[in-house]
């Protein structure tokens, strides 16, 4: 399951996707908007996207991590748009038989994210507007 | 001639705009259409940018049709 959307996600809709007769472990990783950032609060924040090719990318990271790790399912949702502190911006899960594959999956699987696709944030501080300028290697 | 449209993300749309058209030479590589780019817009120098051509990213030496569509972004910045 990939999503690039405007609209919130549901943790428990996700799960009820991802279990199956052989999973034993789901495990999530949602990245949250931070209201306080390199010493600055942060009002709000908007999440840009070249959506064809981020969800092309997705695609590809989610496919790797199955074949990878060897883990039954896998989800990637990254929200778009205009988001306020605490809100929820990605959500990334794997369900495995056991639960170490699907901690590695994870936790593989939102670096990518991170360095590949093609998603980005602004944020707004009391300076005003700026980009999220944060590089993660591939 | 060939007309190939560019469109930019980010903060890079923000320093150039949205999108433009360009005009270049029949079989021009995407190597030469980022030269083209970089010569038109002081605004890339020093920038690191990647490629898309129709959705798809793509090696410097790729051939561009007529109509194509050359996506212009910086690197990952999300999640």
């Amino acid at each position: 399951m990939i999503r690039v959307t405007e609209k919130d996600f549901s943790i428990d809709e996700v799960a009820s996707i991802l279990k199956g007769k052989e999973v034993g472990a789901v495990v999530f990783f949602l990245g949250v908007v931070k209201g306080f950032r390199e010493g600055e609060d942060v009002s709000e924040m908007i999440v840009e996207a070249y959506r064809e090719a981020a969800e092309a990318e997705l695609e590809k990271i989610r496919s790797e991590a199955l074949e990878r790790f060897g883990i039954i399912d896998a989800a990637i949702i990254h929200r778009v748009g205009r988001l306020k502190p605490a809100e929820n911006i990605v959500l990334v899960a794997a369900s495995a038989r056991n639960r170490a594959e699907a901690f590695e999956a994870c936790s593989w699987m939102i670096n990518k994210v991170k360095a590949r696709a093609p998603i980005w944030k602004k944020e707004n501080t009391a300076r005003g507007w700026r980009w999220v300028r944060e590089t993660v290697k591939p | 001639m060939m007309r190939i449209e560019v469109k930019y993300y980010a903060w890079i749309r923000e320093k150039i705009g949205e999108r433009e058209m360009l005009e270049a030479d029949d079989g021009a590589t995407v190597r030469e259409i980022v030269e083209k780019l970089r010569e038109k817009h002081a605004e890339l120098a020093g920038e690191n940018f990647l490629i898309a051509v129709n959705g798809r990213t793509v090696d410097l030496n790729t051939c561009l049709k007529d109509g194509d569509l050359v996506a212009v972004f910086p690197p990952a910045g999300g999640g």
